[in-house]
């Protein structure tokens, strides 16, 4: 990545830290809600 | 600006090799240099600049046909990051991302995010430098991170968590606040604030621990992160700058009005009589200074007729107050800012000449100077006709108010030391601004001993 200002390396560095962590995270709630949604389906199919 | 040849460049915008400004015949123009025009025809042809003026966030302009040269429009008083109030700073810092968060979506980024790129038009902040969007792929990081928190995380964290005045650290660090000194000016209960302590405290540590890898070690190598990750932290970066605010106080300034002893009919006649004499001037006036506006009372004359007001005070707290009321009443015409005018902003950066002094933004077609002389004179020993020659280059009509020293608040200023004014009475006032101004009108302030004068600038001489 070239760029006119400098990134800097240590701010670099940890913005991907950051943005892997949130992406994670992002990922994880998403699985964590399809979960859900997959027992309430299966919940909402038992109930008449 | 003084305009001496007939295309001028001005001299702030060499860093960026994608363009620069320049002044012919008076009117502001931006070259695009070969190099950027791919970029420049993505902004206008990807819809994201379309977007962006709709939304008030960048500056609008129109091409000049065939020459690679835009006019944009015009800012009506360039101001900086030190002159703003807190509340200005985090308006800026959040239009910033959300510049960058629309850039995103359409496949670009901000390439810079300096500070002195917002500046304030119709009350709010918008992005000025046109040229400072570039294509990026959805897996690119944030190139401007780093410049963000320098410019707005770091002062807005020192402003809110230690001290307003602390703004005014932005002046002597024109690039942004080194982050390890922001993390020591921080209170250290800061580190227990997770967003503060990710993007100050943990950033300042990295940019240390990095501050030896060898030259393009890794900063020129493609770096690849995940897109929706992207976007969260940047939401995280904005909640960092929503969750800052300034702890509620008053300030000596701050509740003048209540206790100047002014009762509200002689507060509302003084603005009857700043009206009347306001109506004299000619041509009629479209920009307008009031020095030491406290919260704008008196600014708002000039505002609510369609007059360009700058309201200047040196109390940060009073800017915010008046800065808030303007945003809440959506006002376009009023810009508070931050200025002492006993040490006004000066001419900075490479060869003074990135940002400009305030002298060099004026003149003002009017000034206000409404309780005001005798804070300089008195409270600041500036001899009156000094005074008066530093307004005659500051504006061109001028309504000023002498305040005697048999006044309640002249006498405030003598209580506690000597005397040493004696030139200061409304002959010697007379006396002093003779020199630079020709009287149109002098009227006595009613309930009290001040006098009101509406003054002319005599032509400077050759």
């Amino acid at each position: 990545m070239l760029a006119y200002i400098s990134p800097g390396t240590g701010s670099l560095f940890l913005q991907v830290v950051l943005i892997g962590a949130a992406g994670a995270l992002v990922a994880i709630r998403s699985y964590w809600n399809n979960l859900v949604n997959f027992f309430k389906d299966l919940f909402k199919k038992r109930t008449p | 600006m003084n305009i001496e040849s007939p295309t001028q460049t001005l001299p702030g915008s060499f860093r960026d090799p994608s363009g620069f400004m320049f002044r012919r015949e008076g009117i502001l123009y931006r070259q695009i240099n070969p190099s950027y025009e791919p970029e420049y025809r993505h902004l206008m042809e990807s819809g994201l600049y379309r977007k962006l003026v709709q939304e008030g966030l960048l500056i609008s302009h129109e091409e000049e046909p065939g020459q690679r040269v835009l006019r944009p429009a015009l800012i009506p008083f360039i101001s900086y990051p030190y002159e703003w109030c807190f509340s200005q700073l985090k308006q800026a810092a959040l239009a910033t991302l959300k510049i960058q968060r629309t850039a995103w979506a359409f496949g670009m980024t901000l390439k810079d995010a300096a500070a002195t790129n917002v500046q304030f038009l119709h009350g709010k902040p918008v992005w000025i430098d046109t040229l400072s969007f570039e294509r990026v792929q959805p897996d690119e990081p944030w190139v401007a991170y780093r410049q963000f928190c320098e410019h707005f995380l770091a002062p807005l964290a020192l402003m809110a968590w230690r001290d307003p005045r602390l703004g005014r650290l932005t002046q002597s660090s024109v690039d942004g606040i080194p982050l390890d000194l922001a993390a020591a000016l921080l209170p250290r209960r800061t580190r227990w604030i997770p967003s503060l302590l990710i993007h100050l405290h943990l950033h300042a540590k990295a940019q240390q621990a990095f501050s030896k890898t060898r030259p393009g070690a890794a900063a020129n190598k493609p770096v690849q992160v995940n897109s929706r990750g992207r976007l969260a932290f940047l939401d995280h970066l904005e909640s960092a700058v929503r969750s800052l605010r300034l702890p509620a106080r008053r300030t000596a300034w701050s509740d003048y009005y209540e206790t100047s002893g002014y009762s509200p009919e002689e507060t509302e006649s003084k603005k009857q009589q700043v009206a009347r004499l306001l109506d004299r001037v000619q041509p009629v006036p479209k920009t307008a200074w009031d020095l030491g506006a406290n919260t704008g009372l008196f600014s708002r004359i000039t505002s609510r007729r369609g007059i360009f007001t700058v309201s200047m005070d040196s109390d940060m707290m009073c800017v915010e107050e008046n800065f808030r009321a303007c945003a809440d009443r959506k006002e376009q015409n009023l810009l508070p800012l931050w200025i002492d005018l006993t040490n006004p902003s000066p001419a900075l950066g490479w060869a003074h000449q990135e940002r400009m002094s305030l002298r060099e933004r004026g003149p003002a077609d009017v000034a206000l100077a409404l309780a005001l002389v005798h804070h300089l004179a008195l409270g600041n020993n500036v001899p009156l006709p000094r005074l008066a020659e530093s307004l005659r280059h500051g504006c061109r009509w001028l309504i000023i108010e002498f305040v005697p020293k048999s006044d309640p608040q002249a006498r405030r200023l003598l209580v506690s030391r000597k005397d040493v004014f004696p030139e200061y009475h409304l002959r010697g006032f007379e006396a002093a601004f003779e020199e630079f101004f020709v009287t149109r009108q002098k009227v006595p302030v009613a309930g009290t001993e001040r006098t009101l004068y509406l003054l002319q600038a005599k032509e400077e001489s050759a």
